[in-house]
This record gives structure tokens, sequence and C-alpha cells, in this order.
């Protein structure tokens, strides 16, 4: 399962978040993330302060954007604080750039009719506007497409996955060293996702990693095989086996699939871990990590 | 949640930084007395202020310590030695990613977290450039 080709500009890093691609600078990190669908918004900084902000909302159909933008720009002319306001257009992105006091902002929204959603950009210049810049975000926004084999692909926190279009993102933790995206379906109970990547892995790994796969299995796993392969030129631990189900399916005696896979990537020296349970068909999910594009 | 209606979300910005933090320099507290353990982890005694109404009779019925035992992890130690006065926290910051192969962002939280610890246990003290 290998993602459609994407051509990253030099010195920028693509990021995919609620089926949008974006590039931003590749010094830019995510730092605030939002897990609901229908409106959101995800935070890039730079090393010292927040630089653009991509919220998006499903909205009921095409805004009129010229109206907006003239509501918009009515309510910052009201304010003499405002100035340097001019207006921005680039293919279907249309916004404007206005400084605030001392902050210089860029708002550009567009209308994906596939999704039906609003995305909204705003940049924000400590120094001055950087215009190129501007028009490279914008220009890499793009809507992410399902893969044949029915997964959306997910890039941020130093995680390339994919994930089944049957579950969605429940719950995501990013610390110190840790990354943690889990997706589970909201109609099958028993389904869910987790994809974990972590750091500093000398401070606190001191045993092999099939015998840390097996030990953090939750209760009432029971294993049924229990291998090392070997894919994509590492070494993966791989635990197969099945543990009660829940609910009234319990009382049944019912058992549901758990697939859980641990490697080393010697490229940056993470751990990365999948588990998937409840899953009814066998998993064969490409192993994840920060790949080339 | 259905569709909401079509106005972009938000007028104002705020511009969110933490350059003051990265450029304070994080300094020992000299007060401290220090002993390394054989595995190289350190151990530090802070003496702690006496309160003002700490004085006879009261204290031959209440027992106050008088200092305080702290024991670094490996972190704490690699933190407390680079907190010299020679180098910023952005500084300690970016060697910290590179030791442990970490973005900026997630070696921050590491370290911020630590010196903030260390700060409450009065290990360090931050100095501000004020400049």
């Amino acid at each position: 399962m290998i993602g459609n080709l994407i051509t990253v500009s030099p010195g920028m890093q693509l990021y995919i978040w609620r089926h949008f691609q974006i590039q931003v600078p590749d010094h830019w990190e995510m730092l605030f993330y939002g897990k609901n669908a229908q409106a959101g918004k995800c935070t890039f900084a730079d090393r010292y302060q927040h630089r653009l902000e991509f919220t998006w909302s499903v909205v009921p159909g095409k805004p009129d954007f010229t109206r907006m933008l003239d509501d918009y720009l009515a309510e910052f002319r009201r304010d003499d604080e405002v100035t340097e306001v001019a207006k921005i257009i680039l293919g279907a992105w249309s916004g404007f750039t206005a400084r605030l006091g001392e902050v210089l902002t860029s708002r550009v929204g567009r209308f994906f009719p596939q999704d039906r959603c609003l995305v909204e950009l705003v940049f924000l210049w400590p120094e001055q506007r950087d215009v190129q810049l501007e028009r490279r975000v914008m220009e890499s926004v793009r809507e992410e497409s399902l893969t044949p084999e029915g997964n959306w692909r997910w890039r941020a926190f130093g995680m390339d996955l994919y994930a089944s279009a049957e579950c969605e993102l429940d719950q995501c933790t990013v610390q110190a060293g840790l990354a943690r995206m889990t997706f589970a379906s909201m109609k099958q109970r028993q389904r869910v996702e987790i994809f974990e990547r972590m750091g500093l892995v000398s401070q606190w790994l001191h045993r092999p990693v099939q015998e840390w796969l097996t030990l953090r299995r939750p209760l009432g796993v029971t294993v049924r095989q229990d291998v090392l392969e070997t894919a994509q030129e590492m070494e993966v631990s791989h635990l197969i086996g099945d543990q009660l189900a829940e609910g009234w399916r319990r009382l049944l005696f019912k058992r549901t699939s758990f697939d859980s896979r641990a490697w080393m990537n010697k490229h940056d020296g993470r751990l990365y871990c999948q588990t998937i349970t409840g899953s009814t068909v066998p998993v064969t999910r490409r192993l994840f990590g920060w790949e080339e594009c | 949640m259905g569709a909401k209606k079509a106005v972009l979300p938000h007028l104002s910005v705020q511009q969110v930084s933490w350059r003051k933090m990265l450029e304070a320099t994080p300094l020992r507290n000299m007060a401290a007395s220090v002993y390394r353990e054989k595995n190289g982890l350190v151990v530090l005694t802070v003496p702690l202020q006496h309160p003002w109404w700490q004085f006879p009779p009261i204290t031959w019925v209440i027992k106050l310590d008088t200092e305080r035992k702290v024991r670094l992890d490996e972190i704490g130690t690699e933190l407390w030695e680079q907190s010299d006065g020679s180098r910023t926290v952005e500084e300690i910051i970016e060697a910290f990613s590179v030791r442990y192969a970490l973005t900026f962002h997630e070696a921050r939280l590491s370290v911020t977290g630590h010196l903030k610890q260390l700060i409450q246990r009065s290990v360090l003290v931050i100095q501000q450039n004020i400049e």
C-alpha cells in the first residue's frame, strides 16, 4: 500500500490531516490539532512562535466568498488599528492581508467541494510577509483520496500511516518522545487501530522489542502466534492473537482479533508500534514511518 | 454534528510566542551541595529557609527539615550539568534534540518539563534576559 506520489517542494515537509495535504517549511511543526472531522484547527509553529493556523469546517454548500470577504474587510476597516489591508486572490483561494496592531497576518479561504469543506489558512508574519512562501503553502493544500484498499493516509508527528476508513480519529497524544494516534470505528466497538512512535528509547527500553511487545499486551489477550519477521529491511516483532469481545458479546464468549507489531526504525532510532483489534480480515498494513513522499 | 453556516471562523489572531523563555538562562543554586553517585547521577542537598516563626520553644516541639535532598535522574543530571550559566534554554534544547534525535519542539517539551521540576525543587533558577 503505497500512497499517491506527492511532490514536496525543497525545504518543505508534507502533513496530511483530516484528509487534507498541506506543505509547510520543514522547520515548522504541528503543535495543536483538532480531531473533529466537522470543524477544527491545526496550528503550526516555528521555533519561536505560531506561524500558521489551518482551520476546516464542513458547510452546507459553496459559500459566497466575495460577500464573505467584503464583510470581513468592512469589519476590519471599522477598526483604526488595522492597516496595510490588501486582497489576495490565488486560484480558488481568496482572502486578504492586514496588520492589526503589531500582528501582520494573511488570511485566505477556499471551498473544497469533495468534502464540502471550507478551509481557512491564517499566516502570522512576525517580521515581514513572505509572499512566495504563502503561495507555496496555499498551492500545496489538496484533498487526499481514499486508497483502493479503503484507507485514509495521515501524516503528522513523525508518522506516515494508513488508517481504515471505517475508523475515525478518536484520540491523539503527543508528548515528549511519544506520539500516539488512535482510530476507532463508530459502528463496530471492537475495531480500534493504534499507531505509536516512541522516542528516548535508550532511557526506558531495557529489553528486546519482542519481549516488550508481549509484556504490554492488554489483559485478556491470548497470543496465538509470536513471530519475528523482516519487512522493509527492518526486524518486526509480531503478535497475533485474540481477546474476549466487549459488552454482551462477552457473555457468549465471543472473541475478537488482536494484531500488534513493533519495530525499531534504524533510520530515526524510534520504536514504532501498530495495534489493530477487531479486524475481520487479516491486517496487511505497510509499516509506517516518516517516509519520503 | 451537522454542517454549519459558511463563515470564516475568526478575526482576531493571538501572536503566541515563547521566545523570551528560550532566551532565558538556567543557573544552578549555588547554596546546594553536590554529591555524585558511582553511576554518575547527581544528588543535591538544598538548604531550606527557616520560616519566621521557627524559634524555640516552637522548634522543641515541631522539627522542620533544614535541607532537602534531590536525586536527579539521567536527564536531570544532564540538564543540571548544562545549567552553568553559559547556555540559554534554547541552546540546551538544541543539544538535547541532537543527543536524543528529537525534533525541536519534542525536545522543548521534555527539557522545559524537567527544568520546571528542578526549579520547583530549588535546584535551578531562571535568569531572564532583560534587554
